[in-house]
């Protein structure tokens, strides 16, 4: 108020000690509920207020709390299984393959004593396998496992034999998987002589003889053995080639065979 | 005056939807339009209608509220607009009864009898001075105590100009205070 004399304390005190008339309860909630009507809410104090807010977020919340939970739950158990299938030895379609089957099944001890006798003083590591099929974890590894394991079991018979079968490369080679075989890839024509020698030999379970006399089977890449029976084919030893082609194409069945051996 | 968010921002806020700002505007101001009208009405019953459409109108009127002035002038317009088509539909004066508020509950906390027999004898008193007042002086006085206006916005609240609105409540004030002083000089 801008005039003084437009204020008595006095006046404003006697005033102030009249009745505290007010307006009845149920007009008080009749006009609260109007007012929240109007936008749309229910009247309610500031402590409902806040209730409502807990209350409102609480089942989401429960909800994500639980998804969260659940999903770290199951990572955990995956994580825990996982070294399962690491420590299994992965098996590649590469001649390294039946190194890795002598540490899933162990060969019989008369076997084991003949491939002792063959291989002779060849060390250890050498007969391993190369890098790729070390038992370490690849992100490859779960996918090899399945995609190698009707070629296993048939390998599984074939190994020891193979094993003596294969003659010694320089040094092994680490080499990826080879590729699928394309289906337009002809199988290989072996000379007639050695394809007769071949079912001969392959019919009564028996190795070539000259295979036989061959240097122990190391790791090698196809590519390396495709260099060597070509080296054969150079120098003339044709039945050789069509020996180790044979050994090749069954050792590889999915190995496209390149153009002048395939003739 | 409450603390923390002014009207104008609680009405702004209710305006935009927040239910919670009209309940503590209301819990402010309920008090004061209710006595404003109470004391110029007539009736409790009438009272309590005015009180009702007053705040109706406040809530539908929300969309075009602007806070170009104190929230309390808008309301109490609203309040002095309600009690003029009040008086109007009743062709009736505004002469307040206070019959039906015994001046016997008025004030609880006074320790002596002397003293709370002379206050009740003030209010009783005071009461009545208000209730003989013309109108206009008495609804000027209304304004001043339970709006806290000042003489622009009692003015502005009732449609005249700032020096009607003085003239109005000073003379109210000097009957009030004759009227207090009266028991002295007897």
């Amino acid at each position: 108020m801008s005039d003084p004399d437009l204020r008595d304390p006095h006046l404003d005190q006697a005033y102030r000690e009249l009745p505290g008339d007010e307006p009845p309860p149920e007009v008080d909630e009749r006009i609260r509920a109007a007012a929240h009507r109007a936008v749309g809410a229910r009247p309610q104090s500031l402590e409902a207020r806040q209730r409502s807010w807990a209350s409102r977020w609480r089942v989401p919340l429960s909800l994500a709390a639980t998804v969260v939970l659940a999903v770290t739950l199951t990572v955990m158990v995956l994580e825990e299984e996982r070294p399962a299938f690491r420590s299994a030895p992965v098996f590649a379609p590469t001649p390294s393959a039946p190194t890795i089957l002598e540490d899933r099944a162990p060969p019989s001890p008369a076997a084991e004593e003949a491939k002792r006798a063959d291989t002779g003083p060849t060390p250890a590591p050498a007969r391993r396998a190369p890098a790729s099929a070390e038992p370490q974890p690849p992100p490859a590894a779960d996918a090899a496992v399945p995609a190698a394991t009707p070629q296993l079991q048939k390998l599984e018979t074939r190994q020891q034999p193979l094993e003596e079968s294969r003659p010694a490369p320089a040094a092994p080679a680490a080499t990826p998987a080879p590729p699928k075989p394309s289906p337009l890839a002809a199988p290989p024509a072996t000379p007639s002589g050695a394809s007769d020698s071949l079912s001969r030999e392959r019919a009564a379970g028996e190795r070539p003889a000259r295979a036989m006399r061959s240097a122990p089977q190391v790791a090698r890449s196809p590519e390396e053995w495709i260099e060597e029976i070509r080296r054969l084919k150079a120098q003339g030893r044709d039945a050789d080639a069509a020996a180790e082609l044979a050994e090749f194409r069954r050792r590889h069945p999915e190995y496209p065979l390149p153009v002048d051996l395939a003739r | 005056m409450a603390t923390g968010p002014s009207d104008e921002e609680l009405m702004l806020a209710y305006r935009a939807g927040e239910a919670s700002a009209f309940d503590a505007l209301y819990a402010r101001h309920r008090g004061g339009v209710f006595r404003y009208l109470r004391r110029q009405a007539g009736s409790a019953a009438a009272a309590e209608e005015l009180f009702q459409d007053v705040w109706l109108r406040l809530i539908d009127a929300r969309g075009s509220y602007e806070p170009r002035a104190k929230f309390t002038t808008w309301l109490f317009t609203i309040a002095h607009n309600r009690l003029m088509d009040h008086f109007r539909a009743r062709a009736r004066a505004a002469l307040v009864s206070y019959d039906d508020h015994p001046i016997d509950d008025v004030a609880a906390d006074t320790p002596r009898p002397d003293e709370s027999l002379a206050r009740k004898q003030d209010a009783a008193r005071l009461l009545g001075a208000i209730d003989a007042l013309p109108a206009a002086q008495r609804e000027a006085f209304l304004l001043q105590q339970e709006g806290e206006l000042s003489l622009e916005e009692i003015a502005a609240v009732t449609g005249v100009n700032r020096e009607t609105a003085k003239s109005r409540l000073r003379y109210a004030m000097a009957k009030l205070r004759a009227e207090l002083r009266e028991p002295e000089r007897t």
